[in-house]
């Protein structure tokens, strides 16, 4: 009994010392193609800060998950937005942790930090002194210095500021809850003219023939039912609705992340599944060309060099992302594994 | 962390020193069996695994929350969401929503969310707070399928006391507690308050930013109070009536995450329980009336985001139950319990309310001196609808004075909570989840004069099947009955208690291992499959050694916690940690007047840790306290 119990106590104690934890390792060091590749921007979950950017190199097909903390050294931060770039820097877009991180585009090393924001979530650039950048929570458009990184201007708009374009002096912005899309004049950095779309426009992209297509996803009313989103095509040179097209919801987001093709002539998104619309067609089809099944896609984009159609799978949002690509015929072309909740895809081509 | 643990072997094989001199007298409160006093999620509970908080510990506790003492003293996971933030349990793998939390036999599980948040829950306000793990909705009512948080309220006939406490603490803790206790043999009053503020500015490494910085915890001030007012009335012999009034408030501000830069969330918590409870004890059968209504309103409001919502639940409970002596060996109890929720909330359309009407029995039989049996039966109809009927069973061999065997099975359900049911985006289609749960125990007791071993060895297997799990669906969380989860893990419980006049030497550690893994899917590309629930650590171990002599006590508390996966793909975790704190105090007897001090020093290591992700805890901090007791 005794021998016993002094067995059983050192167990007990070497027991807690045992446990080792796994060493994750990226799969593949970042190594940056100095002809390009894909940024992939992981969201990561609401609060728990692990938003991601991942790398992955077309040449040897290899991704270098969690680029940005390999690189610096330090976790991203909380739900990744957005990324342009503009020159030799890139602008990560962390919406939850109320910044922009600026990177230099060759290394991926950080080179500064955008701070004073609400809840950014887009960014356009007009030039090195000029960047116009979309807030959620009534937090209008920030006007930044890229020469300082400094927050110089806020444009007030009430509401939730989503994706935005510019086109000819005029800063196109939508707002994702209510059914306006603004313009603003980008000289004088003032609201001037908004026009009247379905509920909920949240995506934008202006195509072969200076069109602009702004997709609304509508919304879920409380208390049963719901208000259909849109695709609509407008007229940029008067700033009027020139085709309206509703889209019935097949899930809880609707239509949501515009895209087109190299060309622009050919328009994706994810209603649930991925649906496709020829500019030159008036009507949109309501069949889906990639369809879903139990699939969460979250994220879609159109890669230019290889005309493949990138599509993100959240599966059920904490897990790693699946990226399928498929080919101009919806053929799949290839699959491989991204971070969790995968929310876009950027090509960047020298 | 070596050095730690060496010390901690130490401590262990010293204690064995004392053994070889075999020893002593049963120190450790054992559960009782039917008696007239106890009652029924003990009594006919037979099989099951219970562990009362001991006194010293309770002593310790006095000025936390009951989430911290079950950090420090189960084996109970808490997920705490940080300082005075959030906190709920995981038994045995299971989810926050399994355990049920009954307050002299009032089920407090809030109806809308299922849960219960322990870090509203004082410990001081509580006279017995016991640990039953493994679940059993026939005794407990659906929903305990992990298992049963049990608390009580004792009465106080011919008691009397006053007693005033103070507690000073790192990031800005004070405390006030007032005690009141006049009883008579007829009839009693007891009040209880506590007023409580915090800063919680505690400090973290922000590894968000270049030169990971340390930084205070901004936004995270705390603010509660509560009272708690009993009395009792002996109406004859057999008959007692006690009245149970709980008030509770809690204004949280919600501070960031650790890669945010500002939040402008709090929440405000306020509630009001109040419980009647009839008793009519005879030499063979004992009746005992409740009826309670339970009251909680929460608002939570996030000015950046506009993101609001405020919620009321109202519940009604009554039950009438009598338990039998039917002979020497067998005893039944059987009774009747209504209880209506009625819930509102901004995240409703409509007002929701649900009534269960429930009919439960119980019998115990003691085949032998040896064997002792129990079985549980409970039949609910929930808006006129028949549930899955529940049952459990439970045997105790005993064979010989040193060796004990347990085996217990259950088949438990829980009801979709009124939120997984109403909540604008929830499911009014979802069943209710099943779990099947079986466990074996084997107990070795040894004791002489003056020493007392326990040891305790669990196994325990567990399915719950359509498990549900709100997942974000393209910007929508929206409830479904998802997965199926297998729970399975050991438990050794051991303990080593040695008593010489004024002088007590205890050494306690429990350590869990489990797996609590999903097994079903039906998406494309998932890959959970076989693969560990988040938040859920797989190896958890706790140990305890204190000294107390003359009214003294040394306690050194060491709790670890494995890594927790963040990802259900099991891809991304964060780390385990070991928390060691010490805690010490002695009180003095001026005539009549007691004062008693208390250094508390948590996490001595200066460890810093999480236990959820991005949200981080306290390092070392320290409590200081003094009382007056007349």
């Amino acid at each position: 009994m005794n021998r016993n119990h002094l067995l059983y106590l050192i167990l007990l104690v070497a027991f807690s010392a045992c446990e080792t934890q796994p060493v994750i390792t990226p799969e593949y060091p970042v190594i940056l193609n100095p002809k390009g590749g894909l940024f992939i921007l992981n969201e990561g979950n609401f609060q728990f800060g692990n938003a991601t950017l991942d790398y992955y190199d077309f040449i040897t097909q290899k991704l270098s998950s969690n680029a940005f903390e390999t690189t610096n050294n330090r976790k991203l931060g909380d739900v990744l937005q957005s990324f342009i770039h503009y020159g030799e820097k890139g602008y990560l877009v962390v919406n939850n942790s109320q910044k922009i991180e600026v990177i230099n585009m060759n290394t991926l090393a950080s080179e500064a930090t955008i701070t004073g924001f609400v809840s950014p979530r887009y960014m356009v650039v007009t030039d090195f002194q000029k960047a116009y950048v979309s807030e959620y929570y009534n937090g209008g458009i920030k006007v930044v210095d890229l020469s300082t990184n400094q927050i110089i201007n806020t444009i007030p708009i009430l509401g939730n500021c989503d994706e935005l374009i510019i086109h000819k002096g005029k800063l196109y912005v939508t707002v994702s809850n209510k059914k306006l899309l603004y313009v603003i004049n980008t000289q004088s950095d003032v609201v001037m003219d908004s026009i009247d779309v379905a509920y909920g426009p949240s995506s934008l992209r202006i195509d072969k023939n200076n069109d602009l297509w702004v997709l609304s996803s509508g919304r879920t009313i409380m208390g049963g039912g719901f208000e259909n989103g849109a695709l609509q095509k407008i007229n940029m040179e008067v700033d009027t609705i020139v085709n309206m097209q509703y889209i019935t919801r097949q899930s809880d987001h609707g239509p949501i992340k515009l895209r087109c093709n190299a060309k622009k002539d050919v328009l994706y998104w994810i209603n649930k599944s991925i649906y496709k619309h020829s500019i030159n067609e008036n009507v949109v089809s309501s069949n889906p060309w990639i369809p879903s099944f139990n699939s969460n896609f979250w994220a879609l984009n159109y890669d230019s060099l290889t005309d493949e159609l990138y599509v993100g799978d959240a599966i059920d949002f904490v897990q790693r992302s699946t990226v399928n690509r498929y080919d101009e015929t919806a053929t799949l072309r290839g699959t491989f594994k991204a971070g969790i909740i995968t929310g876009d895809f950027y090509f960047y081509y020298k | 962390m070596k050095k730690v643990l060496a010390f901690v072997g130490l401590l262990w094989l010293s204690c064995l020193q004392l053994l070889a001199q075999t020893l002593p007298a049963d120190t450790v409160k054992y559960l009782p069996n039917f008696t007239a006093r106890s009652h029924r999620f003990e009594s006919f509970n037979i099989g099951a695994k219970m562990v009362q908080t001991d006194s010293l510990v309770k002593l310790i506790a006095q000025h936390d929350n009951l989430a911290q003492l079950l950090s420090y003293n189960s084996q109970v996971f808490v997920r705490a969401y940080g300082p005075n933030q959030i906190a709920t349990t995981s038994f045995r793998g299971a989810g926050a929503q399994h355990t049920a939390v009954l307050w002299n036999g009032i089920n407090l599980q809030n109806s809308l969310m299922g849960q219960t948040d322990f870090s509203l829950l004082p410990v001081g306000f509580i006279d017995d707070i016991s640990v039953h793990y493994g679940g059993n909705s026939a005794l407990y009512g659906a929903g305990a399928i992990g298992g049963a948080v049990i608390l009580n309220n004792t009465p106080a006939f011919n008691k009397q006391s006053l007693s005033y406490q103070i507690g000073a603490g790192s990031f800005g803790l004070m405390q006030h507690r007032l005690a009141l206790t006049y009883g008579n043999k007829k009839c009693y009053i007891k009040a209880r308050t506590y007023y409580q503020t915090a800063q919680n500015n505690i400090a973290y490494h922000n590894y968000t930013l270049a030169d990971k910085l340390l930084q205070k915890l901004a936004h995270a001030q705390h603010k509660s109070y509560g009272l708690m007012l009993e009395s009792g009335y002996a109406i004859n012999a057999k008959q007692e009536i006690n009245l149970r009034y709980w008030y509770g408030f809690t204004d949280r501000n919600i501070p960031p995450t650790i890669g945010m830069a500002v939040n402008n969330a709090y929440q405000i918590d306020e509630s009001n329980r109040l419980g009647f409870e009839w008793k009519r004890t005879t030499n063979k059968t004992r009746y005992i009336g409740r009826l309670a209504f339970v009251n909680e309103y929460l608002n939570y409001n996030d000015p950046t985001t506009y993101n609001s919502g405020t919620s009321l639940s109202k519940t009604i409970v009554s039950e009438l139950e009598n338990t039998i002596q039917i002979n020497l060996k067998a005893a039944l109890n059987f009774g009747i319990n209504y209880t209506g929720n009625f819930a509102q909330s901004s995240g409703y359309i409509h007002n929701a309310s649900r009534n269960n009407l429930a009919a439960f029995l119980s019998i115990n039989n003691n085949w032998s001196n040896k064997v002792k049996t129990t079985a549980n039966l409970r039949q609910d109809i929930v808006d006129g609808v028949i549930q899955p009927y529940t049952a459990g069973i439970g045997a105790d061999y005993k064979l010989n004075q040193y060796l004990n065997f347990t085996a217990k099975a259950n088949k438990s359900f829980r009801l979709p909570t009124l939120n997984d049911l109403y909540w604008v985006t929830g499911n009014p289609n979802l069943l209710p989840e099943k779990g099947y749960a079986q466990e074996l125990g084997l107990a070795i007791k040894r004791k002489s004069v003056h020493a007392f071993i326990n040891q305790q060895f669990n196994v325990f297997n567990r399915q719950i099947n359509n498990w549900i799990l709100w997942q974000p669906y393209g910007g929508a969380w929206i409830p479904q009955n998802l997965l199926q989860v297998w729970s399975r893990g050991i438990e050794l419980n051991t303990s080593y208690t040695y008593c010489y006049n004024k002088f007590m030497l205890s050494l306690r550690g429990d350590i869990s291992y489990l797996l609590s893994t999903n097994q079903k899917t039906n998406v494309l590309n998932d890959v959970t499959v076989g693969k560990q629930l988040i938040y859920i650590p797989r190896l958890t171990y706790q140990s305890w050694f204190s000294v107390s002599y003359n009214n003294a006590y040394l306690s050194i508390n060491q709790t670890y916690t494995g890594y927790r996966f963040t990802s259900s793909d099991n891809t991304s975790f964060i780390n385990d940690y070991l928390l060691l704190n010490v805690f010490m105090g002695k009180s003095f007897q001026f005539k009549k007047v007691k004062v008693d001090a208390k250094i508390h020093i948590n996490n001595i290591l200066n460890h810093e840790y999480q236990v959820l992700p991005s949200r981080p805890m306290p390092m070392r901090n320290f409590l200081f306290s003094l009382g007056v007791t007349i």
